[in-house]
């Protein structure tokens, strides 16, 4: 069997499924200098609102059991520095997800307007773990109504593919999917970082500056995995990347086996940088000796019952 | 001087070593990162009230002004 990596998600062509997630890089120059990029199979931009954004008061981080609690909050440059950006990261050559923040519609409308008009990018990923600012800060996704508004006013503008990235904790990820599909949403990414908070039993305060974060890494892969194979249950023909505790070629596939079409890979990355390269050479070996002719050929099987012998 | 922060990457990923600095010719403030940009930064740029937060580094009080006057006495 000749074996391709490609996959389709919504008319959008990665050359690998294994892409990087947002928050893993702040200048183009800085990442390729740690792995070789044509090689990935899409980038994901870092969350971008309109103005810059300095984020969240250090510390921003605590270590914990099989994970990495972050509250970086939305430290970005803004919009306008994306778009300086533009002209090194399409060079790359490689699909270009530009993530998109906000704290009102009329801000994910703006800056998805902004991004589209330039032809630059690949697909947009709206960060629905936002805070809304007219519900008092809790995120976009916590109401499948929010989440659908936000992903009707981008998707009526957008002249590209529009992923709704989801988070697993807040509102029942299946309504909140099937909300913003029916808005419009041509794909998902699924999960978000998992709300946690970290205690400093000595001092007694929380170790992270803004109190809670987001847990990322493999502790919380189990939970990201149960998010794709849900929502691919009841949404078998739309999209799914797949994102939570990816470290490795297995991680990689048992979430295309529970109905993703592609991953992302962010806290690994971390500690091994070129991890999105390994795992699509690996994926390249697992469907060789699978006898599977692309990614595609994996997806969803988890949920086939098993064949009575 | 050299500062330390929390680093989950060490590469200028990640943004959690991030200090708080005055920006180019002295002008804002900007986030730079203590792994790629740093450890070692000019002690004036450092914002430090920012940094570590006002208990951990309050101005000398008017105490502590006439404290040392009267030791200076």
């Amino acid at each position: 069997v000749r074996s391709t990596l490609a996959v389709d998600l919504a008319g959008v062509r990665l050359p690998t499924p294994v892409m990087i997630a947002s928050g893993c890089f702040t200048s183009v120059k800085e990442l390729s200098g740690l792995l070789d990029l044509r090689k990935v199979g899409g980038i994901v931009t870092r969350s971008i609102t309109a103005e810059p954004d300095l984020g969240a008061p250090t510390p921003r981080m605590a270590e914990s059991s099989s994970g990495l609690l972050t509250a970086i909050g939305l430290q970005n440059e803004g919009v306008e520095s994306l778009v300086a950006e533009l002209p090194a990261l399409t060079r790359i050559g490689v699909p270009l997800f530009a993530s998109v923040g906000g704290t009102t519609i009329e801000e994910f409308s703006r800056i998805a307007a902004r991004l589209v008009a330039l032809r630059a990018v690949t697909a947009l990923e709206l960060n629905l773990s936002c805070p809304d600012e007219h519900r008092e800060g809790r995120p976009f996704a916590s109401s499948p109504t929010r989440a659908a508004e936000v992903v009707a006013a981008v998707a009526g503008i957008s002249r590209v593919a529009v992923f709704a990235k989801l988070p697993m904790d807040g509102a029942d990820v299946v309504e909140v999917a099937r909300q913003c599909v029916a808005a419009g949403a041509h794909g998902l990414t699924l999960i978000n970082a998992v709300q946690g908070i970290a205690i400093d039993a000595t001092s007694s305060h929380p170790k992270l500056t803004p109190g809670p974060g987001g847990l990322s890494g493999p502790a919380i892969k189990p939970i990201a995995l149960l998010a794709v194979y849900r929502v691919a249950e009841v949404l078998p023909d739309t999209p799914i990347i797949g994102v939570g505790g990816i470290s490795t070629t297995d991680d990689a596939v048992e979430f295309l086996l529970a109905g993703a079409s592609a991953v992302q890979v962010g806290t690994a990355m971390f500690t091994n940088p070129s991890v999105p390269v390994d795992i699509a050479v690996g994926m390249g070996r697992h469907l060789v000796d699978y006898g599977v002719s692309s990614p595609g050929g994996l997806r969803a099987l988890a949920h086939q019952q098993p064949v009575e012998a | 001087m050299a500062v330390e922060e929390l680093m989950a990457c060490g590469l200028g990923m990640c943004l959690t070593c991030v200090v708080p600095v005055s920006g180019p010719r002295g002008s804002g403030l900007v986030n730079a990162r203590a792994c790629v940009e740093g450890p070692v930064f000019n002690a004036g740029r450092i914002q430090w009230e920012r940094w570590l937060g006002r208990a951990a580094v309050s101005e000398p009080s008017e105490d502590d002004a006439a404290d040392a006057r009267v030791v200076a006495q």
